[in-house]
């Protein structure tokens, strides 16, 4: 009898708790009538619009939802203009969250508290739920990344050559040394890209700061509490020259770095022989390593790999940089609010890989062995085990400083003599950026007490 | 002209619907933009002229009003100027209606398309080394790598056997030849290539490895396999010849081969100044400094034997033996001593040279358009002029200057402020090719960017609008006096 | 008292004279330098435009590792040309080319036929009917050239947008139209008001002599007049909206009605890969203006009068 009443009672607590776990699988996806969905994203072209339609096709399916999906290269005009005329996007997706932050502040974009928090918090961990909160409310998903601080190089080359992979800073800079002294190029850079060209630049001195300095001194140089000018700043960059203030370093020399789009940038250290043997970049850059000439037949993991961009000053580790895209939503409706959960779900990025995406999953619930290759794998274990992660910092900083941060990236490759005027230029910026943002929390500071002191 | 009653009211009928239209689309956002020029940023608070002085101080503004102003100049000169001449002279000839299309094409080419055709006119690729060249894919950088090439290894075979080493090009070939035959075997075997494709390369091989000593490496799109390694082979090649020399025939080397010898003493040298800093014999900061002056000062040495004066030089006794010991080039001192040709020009990013590539799209563009409206007007000055003054002798500059320009001279200056007024608005051709990097700025793109930047700074964007439309106002002004001429001339 | 003087005209080899006299060789060798010149601008003008046309007929390889020209180093090598780019720009599964192609028709039609009407009869008025304001008004409508179109997008979408005529499932394209004919008419209105303020006033005179209407004087005297000017006005305007992506995207979107100005922007990812296909999008994309083109070049051709004012 009591061995029943145990059973049953056993029996009615299971109950809640697969309610619970039923509801943490299927999220919110039921059908919904009526359901139309617009986003408006940057991605466009032969793989990027399929990947998305692998990627939420199980949504699709569940929810009966179509998604109406408009892209543009000009993301932010666009949707800024479709803000301020009052028909804004439901969801849009933004790569850079720089961009997007004037939104956020201005409350164009709407709180996320539909949202299992807990499952979230438990799922992101801090670093992305920190991202997209904004005064303790969530307001963006963060479900695809890249992982930045990665050197790329090829095995077969290096062993050819007699090169082994160097451990720190210095280690790194002989081994430019010998290559140079072998005839070629110590790395491939490529800083070309349109509106935006200095972006890979950007990353390598973001790589360089998390290495030379404290990981507070990292979010206040975001900030802008520490100064462009500031000595920390500076050192960051004189090291950055140790590279790029050297032509023979760089393949094609300084207008090498300057012309060379960033998507051909890693060719060179597959031709034979290799024009250069090293080449700092994302994850993402594995596609684009297959449309290197030859490079279909290129295996990951033995003919090209990576290692983690070394330590420079040994105190302060190798923390792990990256970048992701996020998701935010601007109209309230039932079709978005499902949506949005469907890209929390642990699995939500299996889609997008299938199709031959790049990426790697922020939910740590993912799977690992769903990613396509060991590169990807590792990368991901590097993302997840990183002792310490920061964002790419020019993605978080106001659009104009953003753009002064790659301009003045151009210029010091170009004239690596100028440090500090080009400094002091991006300072100068800065200074008005957030100055402007200063007052205007200040002004709704005033407001907000002007309104208190009179209600 | 008789004036009813009816008129007045008969004329809102006529325009009307282009009233309405305008002022919806144009006058509204206009009157909206100038109140938001001296709001803050998000059009709340009233800043005064804040904006305005933004506009006018801002660094990047300032070289935007450079730029315009170069723009207006050479943009609105070029195309009214070339508008005119192909006009005049497509005039005379029986292909006139093919000639006049070709000219006007690029008005019916859409931005995108602009874009990518300038990136084959004005792309740069690295020039790679005389020993393993690179490929230009723009225009104008095949023309100038290709105009002054560097020279060749046969040339350095030649030099080389003038002073008596005796290196046979035919050696070099040779061992190219022993190279790349044995890796197209294997790569038939690995299945890379049929036995037909081996067969053809094969025959071609000696022609190739020739030609690459001319400097011409073989055609990316032969499957060739170990054309990495023709460098090294024929360095090689050349090193054995010169390892029949004598001991101490290193002068003779640096003679041919000068940077190879640079590059010892450079060596040397850096070697000994790191183990006087391991040593404390030397601040590293000396160290650094003579490190920089090195390769010039061996460089000057070889020429002239001069050593360095100062402190810090270690090894400066044993420069002349160093030198005479000197056995073998290699592959990059070979390649600096043979890059002696033109260096590609970046012409997009390279300050100033990037404006007048820019303008001269705008020129490619626009030329068309000011042909259209200066050919209809030329046709329709009477014949009789022109043959009166031939037969008076008059040669055809003559004619063109005075008797084509004045009558034209209507058309000239509406064809003129139209282009005035569309360059001061140039936008699309900057923002395509280089976003308003390097120097090459304009007014509009600043708007655009203070705009939709991501920072919404709309105050400043509607104040550089309104300072774009002041700008223009002058230009409409003359073109209203134009009007008002010919209004009483009627 | 005059005398007569018998002027006994030469003969005129030209007419008369063997083959060799009648070749006016000074006038064939004084051509040579023109002949040159035109051709030489010809060369200059066409070459941009060659390349790229040689450039979409090659592999995605070839062209970013070579240049186009030296596709003649051995012009008789066919597998150096491809119809790869074609075939992924018009059969792109992304993309339904053939709808986005009717969507810009769709557009650019009305776009182009709008503002033509409107600046035609503006025009009429402001050259052939006396009002008060008349040359007031016209100086403000023409100089609203002066205003840069991307201001006026957020103010005008915010108007459409509460009026119902943005994203209106009944009639999608209202508020691109609207758009381009408010757009075009500056610069139309200037060019019709200058032609047709240049007809001949006798014409015009004699007419309303005779009875006629402002409205008949109009559909029946100035409209016909000014065909050439009107064919060349509709050119200018077809092109620039039938290249236009981003007044298209503020007002229209993506998705299914969208231009085919932007199903070819989207050939090319957001990181800028496949940028080769553009080579073949804008041939694709030139295709139809160079149609309109060649049909009414006559008119460019022919010089008919496009806006000077006759002596």
């Amino acid at each position: 009898m009591k061995k029943l009443l145990l059973i049953l009672a056993l029996g009615l607590l299971m109950i809640p708790g697969s309610a619970l776990i039923l509801a943490q699988d299927t999220g919110m996806m039921e059908p919904i009538e009526d359901c139309t969905i617009s986003f408006l994203t940057v991605w466009s072209g032969e793989d990027e619009l399929p990947n998305w339609e692998n990627m939420v096709a199980p949504f699709v399916e569940a929810t009966g939802c179509t998604i109406e999906v408009e892209s543009t290269r000009d993301l932010v005009p666009v949707l800024t203009t479709r803000v301020e005329a009052g028909n804004p996007p439901d969801i849009a997706g933004v790569p850079s969250f720089g961009a997007i932050r004037t939104f956020l502040d201005q409350g164009d974009v709407l709180p996320l508290d539909f949202l299992d928090q807990a499952r979230l918090q438990e799922q992101f961990g801090d670093v992305w739920m920190e991202l997209g909160t904004v005064d303790d409310t969530l307001y963006g998903v963060l479900p695809r990344a890249a992982i930045k601080s990665l050197v790329w190089y090829s095995p077969p080359a290096f062993e050819a050559a007699g090169y082994t992979v160097p451990a720190s800073w210095d280690e790194l800079l002989d081994l430019c040394e010998q290559i140079v002294d072998d005839g070629a190029a110590c790395f491939s850079i490529g800083l070309e890209s349109g509106a935006a060209s200095g972006w890979p630049a950007t990353d390598w001195l973001e790589d360089i700061m998390l290495r030379t300095n404290s990981l507070e001194t990292y979010d206040a140089w975001v900030d802008h509490t520490v100064s462009w000018t500031s000595e920390e700043v500076t050192l960051a960059w004189d090291a950055f020259g140790d590279i790029v203030g050297e032509p023979d370093f760089q393949f094609g020399g300084p207008d090498g770095t300057l012309a060379t789009n960033f998507g051909a940038a890693p060719c060179p250290l597959f031709t034979d022989p290799p024009g250069a043997y090293l080449h700092r970049q994302a994850s993402f850059i594995q596609s684009f390593i297959a449309d290197c000439p030859g490079g279909e037949n290129l295996v990951p993991g033995e003919d090209f790999d990576f290692f983690l961009f070394p330590p420079i000053d040994d105190q302060y580790g190798t923390p792990a940089l990256g970048s992701a895209d996020m998701f935010a939503m601007f109209n309230d409706t039932p079709g978005a609010r499902a949506l949005m959960d469907y890209l929390t779900q642990p699995e939500a990025l299996a889609g997008w890989l299938e199709g031959g995406g790049s990426g790697i999953a922020t939910n740590n619930q993912f799977p690992l062995d769903l990613y396509p290759d060991v590169l990807t794998q590792r990368a991901a274990q590097v993302l997840q085990e990183a002792t310490a992660f920061r964002f790419d910092a020019s993605d978080l900083m106001p659009g104009d400083v953003n753009q002064a941060f790659w301009s003045g990236s151009l210029d010091f490759v170009q004239n690596p003599d100028n440090l500090n005027s080009i400094l002091q230029n991006i300072e100068d910026v800065a200074q008005s950026a957030y100055g402007a943002m200063a007052e205007d929390m200040e002004a709704e500071g005033d407001m907000a007490a002007t309104e208190e002191a009179s209600s | 002209m008789l004036e009813t009653q009816e008129d007045k009211w008969r004329s809102l009928f006529f325009t009307g619907p282009a009233i309405l239209l305008l002022f919806v689309l144009l006058v509204y956002p206009t009157l909206d933009t100038v109140r938001l020029s001296f709001m803050d940023q998000l059009g709340e608070q009233f800043v005064g002229l804040d904006n305005y002085r933004y506009a006018i101080t801002s660094p990047r503004m300032q070289e935007a009003f450079r730029n315009n102003l170069l723009w207006l100049v050479i943009f609105t000169v070029g195309t009214v100027g070339f508008g005119l001449i192909v006009a005049v002279l497509t005039d005379r000839v029986k292909y006139e209606a093919l000639a006049k299309s070709v000219i006007f094409l690029p008005m019916a080419i859409s931005f995108i398309g602009a874009g990518v055709i300038w990136k084959f006119v004005y792309d740069l690729k690295p020039s790679g080394t005389p020993l393993q060249p690179g490929q230009q894919i723009g225009l104008l950088n095949a023309l100038v790598t290709g105009a002054t090439p560097d020279r060749s290894l046969s040339d350095a075979i030649a030099a080389l056997n003038e002073r008596g080493v005796s290196v046979e090009r035919q050696a070099v070939v040779d061992a190219i030849i022993e190279v790349e035959a044995p890796a197209l075997d294997a790569a038939v075997e690995a299945g890379d290539l049929t036995a037909e494709q081996a067969k053809t390369l094969q025959a071609r091989l000696p022609a190739a490895a020739s030609a690459y000593l001319n400097g011409n490496l073989p055609s990316f799109r032969e499957p060739w396999q170990a054309v990495g390694q023709w460098p090294r082979v024929a360095v090689a090649t050349i090193n054995d010849a010169i390892g029949q020399l004598p001991e101490g025939s290193g002068a003779l080397i640096c003679g041919v081969v000068p940077f190879s010898c640079i590059d010892a003493i450079v060596d040397a040298e850096e070697d000994a100044l790191d183990a006087a800093v391991d040593e404390d014999r030397l601040t590293s900061e000396r160290a650094e400094e003579v490190e920089d002056l090195l390769p010039a000062v061996a460089a000057g040495f070889l020429q002239t034997g001069q050593l360095p004066a100062g402190e810090g030089w270690q090894t400066t006794d044993q420069w002349a033996d160093i030198v005479t010991n000197v056995d073998s080039v290699s592959v990059r001192g070979l390649n600096t001593t043979l890059d002696t040709g033109a260096q590609p020009i970046d012409w997009i990013r390279t300050p100033l040279i990037n404006n007048f590539a820019l303008i001269i799209v705008g020129i490619w563009i626009w030329t068309g358009f000011c042909m259209v409206i200066l050919s209809a007007a030329l046709k329709n000055i009477p014949a009789e002029l022109f043959e009166a003054a031939r037969v008076d002798g008059a040669n055809e500059f003559q004619i063109f200057f005075q008797i084509t320009i004045p009558q034209l001279m209507p058309t000239l200056t509406v064809v003129t402020t139209t282009m005035l007024i569309t360059v001061l608005k140039v936008f699309d051709i900057v923002y395509v090719m280089t976003a308003g990097n390097f120097g090459t700025e304009v007014i509009a793109n600043r708007m655009y960017q203070e705009m939709y930047g991501g920072q919404r700074q709309f105050g400043h964007a509607s104040a550089i609008a309104v300072i774009l439309m002041i700008a223009i106002i002058p230009v409409m002004i003359f073109n209203v006096y134009q009007f008002r001429k010919q209004e009483a001339q009627r | 008292m005059t005398t007569a003087a018998t002027v006994t005209p030469k003969a005129d080899p030209r007419v008369s004279g063997s083959v060799l006299e009648r070749t006016n060789w000074r006038r064939m060798f004084e051509r040579i330098p023109l002949h040159f010149s035109v051709i030489l601008l010809m060369l200059i003008w066409i070459v941009p435009t060659f390349g790229l046309l040689i450039s979409s007929f090659r592999p995605s390889q070839d062209i970013t590792s070579t240049g186009w020209w030296t596709v003649f180093q051995s012009p008789l090598e066919f597998t150096q040309f491809t119809l790869q780019n074609y075939d992924t720009v018009l059969n792109n599964p992304n993309y339904d080319m053939g709808g986005a192609f009717r969507n810009s028709l769709i557009i650019a039609i009305p776009a182009t036929i709008l503002p033509i009407m409107f600046a035609a009869s503006a025009a009429y008025a402001f050259s052939w009917m006396k009002f008060p304001g008349r040359q007031g008004l016209f100086v403000v409508l023409v100089g609203l050239l002066v205003v840069p179109l991307q201001m006026t997008f957020i103010p005008v979408l915010r108007l459409f947008n509460n009026l119902g005529v943005t994203n209106n499932p009944n009639f999608p394209y209202l508020s691109i139209w609207i758009a381009h004919a408010g757009y075009g008419l500056p610069y139309a209105i200037f060019l019709l008001r200058n032609f047709m303020g240049s007809l001949p006033r006798e014409v015009f005179e004699s007419a309303f002599l005779d009875g006629a209407s402002h409205f008949t004087a109009f559909t029946r005297l100035a409209l016909p007049l000014s065909v050439p000017a009107l064919a060349s006005l509709a050119i200018f305007q077809f092109l620039w909206v039938w290249n236009d992506l981003l007044v298209a995207l503020i007002y229209v979107g993506g998705g299914r009605y969208a231009p085919l100005t932007y199903a070819l922007s989207g050939l090319v990812n957001s990181l800028g890969q496949d940028w080769h296909l553009l080579t073949a999008a804008a041939f694709v994309s030139i295709a139809l203006p160079l149609i309109v083109f060649f049909s009414l070049q006559r008119y460019f051709v022919r010089g008919i009068l496009a806006g000077s004012v006759k002596g």
